[in-house]
């Protein structure tokens, strides 16, 4: 998060990266928040990749929860020092256990979002919505005969 | 003293040929459609008149048409078919389909740029005596590119107002044809009434500035084909486009094209060497395919030829989807911001 976003502005800044996240949680001020908004307002990208981001957690908090193999926390705690530093003799606090769940599930959705996540979703035009929205904006400045009229015809393009 | 009489007269005749045809040359050519169309424009925005109009349109092998009512007065326009439209004052544009609500399409506070000089690229015939439409006396104007011709207009004689336009194919066949059967020019019309509501369903306008890529709205398409406008309705964007005749819209939206999700009887083209499929439509045609993570779909009332081109020359919009590594931070950062 850069020093810009501590103050409170976004005014010097290009886009808000990864001031989004921070957006979506609500761990902006007031006043940030609002500052958020009139960036996003007028920056087609940012309002993209919040959408994207927003996708990415939504698909995310949608997986399964996975129960570890038994000693799968003992192993990665005690064959695995330089992991996890723990004093000798201690039980990992419940934290630390959450945060190596989190961890597992990282690489769990990594995999999800690598390997099974669609490259984009499907879209299916509506073909006369569209028809329709050309015929009448071209309309505009233009001989409304030949322009508007043929949207009085339902447009159906059979199946 | 006869024969002296004949040669002064024609040269009488030619001196007054050549300044017409000077003073035609030197006219300023207005930006927008050529002169007989824009009279048409002017005739139908002008002239209070209701009739029967007929549309017909190739599809595949078939000819369809469609018959509608059309009446104008006060500045507005309505077409009654199966579905309603009206063109009210201040380029207010309403659709109402198949008897249910009216629908704001376009509303006075957007704007488009004005249309590009058509006569650029299209040479008009010089207005002849053509045969009578819906009763009326016409003259007649072809409209050619690069020597072919592709229309026929028909105008009133009297109003300019256009009674029939029929389009041509490369073979110098009609695909396409609008035409009154009968028309009732002045008389009892009264001004069509807009609706004292409507949902709203007009687009919003969008400035350049604001698309995360300047390649997802060219200024400029082959052909000739300038940009008029940017407009967002949801998750559509549109860029319209004009050559000063025809018009094209170009709409897209972010996803990825399922071909079984198409009407079957499209026609598959190839666009940037990507497959893409054709459909006509009443009013001209639509080009559907899909790149770089975006799905577009061209409506146009130009012939097909010059759609094709004018979209070959789109640039390729890059790819908007996160990368891998953009994946993996945005799970991490999910996981881990409540832990932290």
């Amino acid at each position: 998060m850069s020093t810009d976003f501590g103050r409170g502005g976004f005014a010097g800044r290009s886009h808000l990266g990864d001031a989004l996240s921070a957006l979506l949680d609500g761990e902006l001020s007031a006043g940030q928040q609002e500052a958020a908004r009139a960036h996003l307002a007028a920056c087609e990208e940012c309002t993209d990749e919040l959408s994207a981001v927003g996708q990415a957690r939504s698909w995310l908090r949608g997986l399964p929860q996975v129960d570890p193999p038994f000693g799968f926390y003992e192993r990665i705690l005690l064959d695995r020092p330089l992991v996890v530093a723990v004093p000798f003799g201690a039980r990992p606090g419940l934290r630390r256990r959450a945060g190596i769940a989190a961890l597992a599930a990282a690489a769990a959705a990594v995999t999800v979002l690598g390997v099974g996540s669609p490259a984009a979703q499907p879209v299916n035009p509506s073909m006369p919505q569209l028809v329709e929205a050309h015929a009448t904006s071209a309309s505009v400045g233009a001989d409304l005969l030949s322009k508007l009229a043929p949207a009085g015809v339902p447009v159906s393009f059979g199946r | 003293m006869a024969g002296p009489v004949r040669v002064r007269a024609a040269q009488a005749t030619r001196t007054v040929a050549a300044v017409a045809l000077v003073a035609g040359l030197a006219a300023p050519a207005s930006a927008g459609a050529p002169a007989p169309l824009e009279a048409a424009r002017h005739a139908a925005e002008q002239t209070v008149f209701e009739g029967v109009l007929t549309v017909r349109w190739r599809d595949g092998d078939a000819t369809r048409s469609e018959r509608l009512q059309v009446e104008a007065a006060g500045g507005s326009l309505m077409v009654r078919g199966a579905n309603l439209v009206m063109a009210g004052p201040q380029q207010q544009r309403l659709l109402a389909h198949g008897g249910r609500g009216w629908e704001e399409m376009w509303l006075p506070s957007l704007s488009a740029a004005a249309r590009p000089d058509g006569n650029a690229k299209y040479r008009t015939t010089t207005p002849a005596d053509g045969p009578a439409v819906a009763g009326r006396p016409t003259k007649v104007i072809e409209v050619h590119t690069g020597g072919t011709l592709l229309e026929r207009i028909y105008l009133d004689r009297e109003t300019n107002l256009l009674l029939e336009r029929d389009q041509y194919d490369r073979q110098g066949a009609i695909v396409r044809q609008l035409a009154f059967e009968s028309l009732t020019i002045g008389g009892v019309a009264k001004p069509p009434i807009p609706p004292r509501s409507a949902a709203d369903h007009a687009p919003e306008q969008v400035s350049p500035e604001r698309l995360a890529s300047p390649a997802a709205a060219p200024e400029r398409l082959a052909d000739g084909y300038q940009r008029l406008g940017i407009y967002r309705n949801g998750s559509v964007l549109q860029v319209l486009y004009s050559d000063g005749v025809y018009d094209l819209s170009l709409f897209q939206q972010r996803g990825r094209l399922v071909r079984s999700d198409l009407p079957d009887k499209g026609e598959r083209v190839s666009v940037k060497g990507a497959p893409g499929w054709h459909y006509p439509w009443p009013g001209g045609q639509l080009v559907v395919w899909s790149d770089g993570g975006q799905v577009f779909t061209a409506v146009s009332d130009a012939p097909p030829e010059q759609v094709l081109t004018a979209i070959e020359s789109l640039p390729t919009v890059p790819g908007r989807e996160l990368s891998l590594l953009g994946k993996i931070r945005r799970a991490a950062q999910a996981l881990m911001e409540p832990l932290s």
